[in-house]
């Protein structure tokens, strides 16, 4: 099929009436959770999947992918308004968005944050629509082996970039693959760590692990801290939301530089928004002619991290759909949604379902463009949402979350479990743990078990197949070089520290 | 001083939690068949990642001992018991509720209960917000969504 008959196939599908709907509610729950700060689209993402079961697939997915995107725009709001960020994607938008909005210039802050998102969302959607059908053609070769050493790279970036501990994130992922052996193994039939428990043979549902992680461990750190917010009175008018032509000009470059590290970061599995954002801000800060004046209100530091999540948000999903590999933990939700619906994430997802793919690609531009029209005109309302306190907003929290969690099969003990996730999940974050890890490896287990099972039964037990084949050798090879790259990078960081 | 004593402590508490994990793990696994290389069996697979996680936890507390001295970002603080109190609670009270009694009531537990947490809120302002929530629910997961839950049952 050539390009445009892929484009109006995606278009037919994302403007049909029920899409549309989907897409539209996605993506302002998405600004609405963006601008929110306490609840984030993880949480939302694992709160509301039980409720696309009843919903056809595609929708979902557009639905969901809304919502990852839509909070993207949104957590920049609250970020320039309150130097509080609406989700960890815009922590490091707060650095300059909120001095420009305190010395009088929050309007051409939140403008400039709308558009540079809009661009690293269209940068992306571009990236996503060229380069997934190519890597998903490559990828149609690839056997078990091939797929055994990318979950491996994947689960192992996710684990060694970032800022959190190595140690740390590295367990957290091994404690994902360990409870996704929880219940019937489907080789064997043994059921294997359920305590003899009935209700643990289908193993743990990515439900309720998500929500008590992610849903349930928020509330509790946040409840009771995050007292009522003043937000900014002053009326924002369009006027005072327009950037002088200077600094439209300055900020040309930083938003290309910023969507070009988010693709990247976000096609590369298990790294994210958040950590792109970071990324961008500091290459933004070392290529500056004037970097003192990063921190004072830069309009470079809100474009290069604005633009670097945006694209990143969109790009995860390139390794999702061409090679069944998440590129970061909120995709990995929704590769969950897709599995339950049936569809088996690979290489031939494209083949199989090109309707659900093309469909999904337009409707990210229907939604790019639908943002910014919820943004710039509506701000005023987004400022008044603001508002809402925590006290009042996390009890519905709860209430969605044990909704959400009881109507995947009725079930008493998934409550009882999310509760006793959100409570270890709480711990686990004042131990340092990062919960995001644990759930790639949870959803990636099962794959990685099949497929090292199946690599070792070809190969006759002969564990070399790994790195002899050339492409499983060549991801094997990479894999070391990112380990060692990486602990060699901290054990020169830590001897510059002691000198 | 006292806070570099308390971060390797910290980590030292980390790394067991790790290890023992990854202990239990092993001796969890070893109970099923481990099968041969040719056709591994279903404890092979848990047994290397149980002996990978004690491994990490070991790194763990080698990147503690390596980063004394350096200063680290705090983690957050843990909840109070109150919060932790009520909103388990809350949670454990829609379980409860929810088979025996419907959706509405347990919503409302749940949200009554777990508001109690926070404290900011006037009784009436708990008694309001339990029933807001109740009826959104009720309207958009029962009516709208058309999910088979009971709003109240006896």
């Amino acid at each position: 099929m050539s390009f445009f008959e892929n484009i109006s196939l995606g278009l037919s599908v994302a403007l049909s009436f029920s899409t549309l709907g989907y897409c539209i509610i996605g993506v302002t729950v998405g600004m609405f959770i963006g601008v929110l700060p306490g609840l984030g689209p993880l949480a939302t993402v694992g709160m509301l999947l039980p409720l696309t079961f009843y919903v056809p697939q595609t929708d979902a997915i557009v639905m969901l992918a809304g919502i990852y995107y839509g909070s993207m725009y949104g957590g920049s709001t609250a970020a320039i308004l309150l130097n509080l960020p609406g989700t960890a994607g815009a922590a490091v938008t707060c650095l300059d968005g909120n001095p420009l909005a305190k010395s009088g210039r929050a309007g051409v802050a939140l403008f400039t944050a709308t558009l540079s998102s809009f661009f690293g969302g269209m940068f992306g959607l571009i990236i996503v629509a060229s380069f997934t059908p190519i890597l998903a053609r490559i990828a149609l070769s690839f056997g078990s082996q091939e797929y055994a050493a990318l979950i491996v790279l994947g689960l192992l970036s996710a684990a060694m970039v970032g800022n959190a501990s190595k140690g740390r994130s590295l367990a957290m992922a091994l404690v994902g693959l360990l409870i996704s052996m929880v219940g019937i193994d489907p080789n064997s039939g043994a059921n294997r760590m359920t305590f003899g428990m009935l209700s643990l043979a289908d193993g743990l549902n990515l439900v309720v692990v998500t929500t008590g992680l992610f849903g349930i461990a928020e509330v509790l750190s946040n409840a009771g801290r995050i007292g009522s917010r003043d937000a900014l009175s002053t009326r924002i008018r369009f006027r005072d939301m327009l950037p002088t032509a200077r600094e439209a000009r300055t900020a040309i470059a930083p938003a290309l530089r910023g969507s070009s590290i988010g693709a990247v970061l976000g096609i590369l599995p298990g790294t994210g928004a958040a950590l792109s954002t970071f990324v961008a801000y500091a290459v933004e800060k070392r290529v500056s002619r004037t970097p003192e004046r990063f921190g004072q209100g830069a309009i470079e530091g809100v474009v290069a991290p604005e633009s670097a999540n945006n694209s990143a948000a969109q790009t995860a999903f390139v390794p999702t759909l061409s090679l069944g590999i998440p590129g970061d933990a909120i995709v990995a939700i929704m590769l969950g949604a897709l599995i339950i619906h049936g569809i088996v994430p690979g290489p031939q997802l494209l083949r199989d379902h090109p309707d659900l793919f093309w469909g999904l690609v337009a409707s990210f531009l229907i939604g790019n463009v639908i943002l910014l029209f919820l943004n710039l005109p509506l701000i005023s309302i987004w400022v008044r949402i603001l508002r809402i306190p925590y006290s009042v907003l996390y009890p519905a929290i709860l209430a969605f979350i044990c909704v959400g969690v009881y109507s995947i099969r009725n079930s008493v003990f998934d409550v009882v479990a999310a509760t006793m996730f959100g409570v270890v999940g709480h711990f686990m974050r004042r131990l340092g743990f990062p919960p995001a890890p644990l759930l790639l490896g949870l959803v990636l287990g099962p794959f990685l078990e099949q497929n090292f099972r199946r690599s070792l039964m070809l190969s006759r037990g002969d564990i070399m197949t790994f790195v002899e084949r050339p492409i499983s050798g060549g991801i094997v090879a990479v894999t070391v070089l990112v380990v060692v790259y990486m602990f060699w990078s901290d054990f020169r960081r830590s001897r510059r520290s002691k000198v | 001083m006292f806070s570099l004593a308390r971060s390797l402590g910290q980590d030292s508490v980390a790394a067991l939690a790790v290890i023992a994990l990854g202990a239990y793990g092993v001796v969890e696994s070893l109970g099923y068949p481990l099968g041969g290389l040719r056709n591994i069996g279903p404890g092979a697979f848990p047994l290397i990642v149980s002996v990978l996680l004690v491994l990490s936890g070991a790194l763990i507390l080698a990147e503690g001992v390596a980063a004394l001295g350096r200063e680290r970002e705090a983690p957050p603080d843990l909840a109070s018991a109150r919060v932790m109190i009520f909103i388990v609670a809350g949670l454990l009270a829609f379980a409860f509720l929810m088979p025996r009694f419907g959706l509405a009531p347990a919503i409302a537990a749940c949200v009554a209960l777990s508001a109690l947490a926070d404290g900011s809120l006037k009784p009436w302002q708990v008694a309001v917000l339990a029933a807001a929530i109740a009826c959104f629910c009720a309207v958009v997961f029962v009516v709208l969504l058309n999910l088979p839950l009971d709003l109240v049952t006896w």
